[in-house]
């Protein structure tokens, strides 16, 4: 699949941009802070109505279009082209009442869920913090997790915002009712359970396999880009999965059986969740939320039996979070029968010349890819001569 | 002050209009505003607004007295007299359960639900059929299974309505026809 046009209005630097994208590479020039990383960023935000890195939603909407009217907005529109013919999504984001951001989403013109924007386009991203996946916090690994199972599957998707508008509400219950000193209303808090159990498990059961199949693509690319040295294993179990100890205190356990794939079905983590929410209620009380669940997950890369996160070399880190993507782009393709479109945003400044080599190779396999980067004499004659090389200033493409 | 579904620009246009308009313009809007809230109030078996208590639909003896369906707000009861496939009653609820916006059983008409259906079992009427009609979203799903625990000692039988309402799921936006095949094709819940 590809994007074969771009539109976007008021995003970031960007007041208005019409832009029409050929297939194979592209080259996105110019210097920092030009719109060079927004252009990815849309593409990005069209693939998973989710916003690529911490920033999040802050300036989304482009400085100064307050003076349109009341209601600022931004607008982004991509026409699509896959294998079942042309689409066009757009995602319009509006600031409403206080700061709060509303974003509605039209797949070929006609209004939907959030969630279902998903899977319609679908994306693979690089960029030089992808390192923190490794040895971030666990909410960087349930980001990329969600982003990358949203745009596969749409029972993930639905379950996923379903999940946090459940748990939002939950939360709101459990906190007042501890600003107020008495217990929640014990039948509101049961129809909550009932909804959060499911979405919750419905998640769990994705990311496990998701992990699963993820690591058995990874692990071949990553002996080859580690000279055939290294083992990588990614784990995961749902946080209230009572077979396994938590995650994060897995590397004491050194690579065995013991953090083997879990097998638990459905009915035993609904199980599972419904006797960890029963057995930290009394917490769940006092602290006034929700302490269990896949919102609390974590997941973790392990090198030949040792936590990368808390003991991996910055190489090592960066070797194993290039393999777990250039999995995603094969697992993209495992998933729905069509390769990705790769976004890499500075991605190949920092790799030496297998890694970059091992990349390129990936990209050469891609309908689409679009590369940024501040100096384009850096990529070498080869690529530039392949690639439609764009430039950008201020917000302008030419 | 804040009229829903007007937004600044709006709210400033009708502000010119009113200023330019002649004075009898605006005597007249603030007489009729007047005694839109003098003279309706809700109806006192189903909660529908109305000017005569029981209201209308509740007083029509060709309605079906035995088939309530349960709404969210008095508009939803307008959308579905509009598509004209509902024979039954309503109840309506005046908001649906929300915690993030502090909204608990007691602040909807529940308990007054439960006390109609009570009533109507001792009657020769008794009500058949209960129609969870709260919209697809998160906070009307709640709110229908939080009914379906409240109602489940009662005889009555649940129903929800099918699918297949538009996106955001508001019964007041959704169109006859999808209402009537919302109405028609309801689950047992
Ligand atoms: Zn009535």
């Amino acid at each position: 699949m590809r994007v074969r046009y771009l539109s976007l209005t008021n995003f970031r630097l960007y007041a208005r941009l019409e832009l029409d994208l050929p297939p194979g590479l592209i080259v996105v020039e110019g210097d920092n802070a030009q719109g060079k990383t927004s252009l990815l960023e849309a593409i990005y935000l069209l693939a998973t109505a989710r916003s690529p890195h911490a920033a999040a939603d802050r300036q989304v909407i482009r400085w100064g279009a307050e003076a349109d009217g009341p209601f600022p907005f931004a607008l982004l529109r991509a026409e699509l082209r896959r294998h079942d013919g042309l689409h066009t999504i757009e995602l319009l984001i509006q600031r409403g009442e206080g700061k709060r951001l509303r974003k509605q989403i039209r797949v070929n013109r006609n209004p939907c869920h959030a969630s279902d924007l998903a899977g319609w386009l679908r994306v693979v991203l690089f960029t030089p913090s992808d390192v923190e996946l490794v040895s971030g916090p666990p909410a960087l690994r349930r980001e990329f997790l969600d982003a990358a199972l949203v745009q596969v599957s749409r029972e993930y998707a639905h379950a996923l915002e379903q999940y946090q508008q459940t748990l939002a509400q939950r939360n709101a219950l459990l906190r007042r009712a501890m600003e107020q000193g008495r217990p929640p209303d014990t039948d509101t808090l049961a129809v909550l359970d009932e909804q959060l159990i499911p979405a919750g498990v419905t998640i769990a059961l994705h990311r496990q396999s998701a992990i699963a199949e993820l690591n058995q693509l990874a692990m071949p690319i990553h002996r080859e880009l580690s000279d055939g040295q290294e083992m990588l294993r990614l784990i995961y179990h749902p946080n209230f999965d009572p077979a396994h100890p938590p995650v994060e205190r897995a590397y004491q356990l050194g690579l065995d059986e013991s953090i083997a794939p879990s097998t638990l079905s459905r009915s035993e983590l609904t199980e599972a969740f419904r006797q960890a929410l029963r057995q930290r209620r009394r917490e769940e009380l006092l602290q006034g939320m929700t302490l269990v669940g896949p919102h609390r997950d974590d997941a973790r890369f392990m090198n030949d039996g040792m936590d990368l996160g808390e003991f991996g070399s910055r190489g090592q880190r960066r070797t194993a979070v290039l393999a777990t993507k250039l999995a995603q782009i094969e697992w993209v393709k495992m998933q729905t029968g069509e390769m990705p479109v790769l976004l890499l945003d500075e991605a190949l400044a920092e790799l030496d010349l297998r890694r970059r080599r091992s990349l390129l190779s990936y990209v050469a396999r891609c309908e689409q890819a679009i590369i940024t980067t501040t100096d384009i004499h850096s990529l070498g004659e080869e690529l530039r001569q392949q690639a439609t090389v764009l430039h950008v200033r201020e917000g302008v493409v030419w | 002050m804040r009229l829903p579904g007007i937004g600044p620009k709006s709210a400033s246009r009708l502000a010119y209009y009113l200023l330019r308009a002649p004075e009898a313009v605006s005597l007249e809007l603030a007489q009729a505003l007047q005694e839109l809230k003098a003279s309706t109030r809700l109806c006192s078996v189903c909660f529908n607004i109305t000017e005569t208590d029981p209201c209308p639909i509740c007083s029509d003896p060709s309605r079906d007295q035995s088939v309530v369906c349960v709404v969210e707000e008095p508009l939803d009861v307008a959308a579905i007299e509009r598509a004209k496939a509902y024979r039954g009653v309503y109840h309506v609820l005046h908001g649906v359960l929300s915690p993030i916006n502090g909204v608990g059983p007691d602040d909807l008409k529940i308990n007054e639900l439960v006390a109609r259906i009570r009533r109507a079992q001792q009657t020769s009427t008794p009500i058949r059929e209960v129609i969870l009609a709260t919209n697809p979203t998160v906070e009307g799903e709640m709110t229908a299974a939080f009914l379906q625990r409240k109602l489940s000692g009662l005889s009555v039988t649940l129903t929800r309505l099918a699918r297949g309402l538009p996106v955001g799921g508001d019964l007041e936006y959704a169109d006859e026809i999808t209402l009537s095949r919302a109405l028609e094709g309801r689950q047992p819940f």
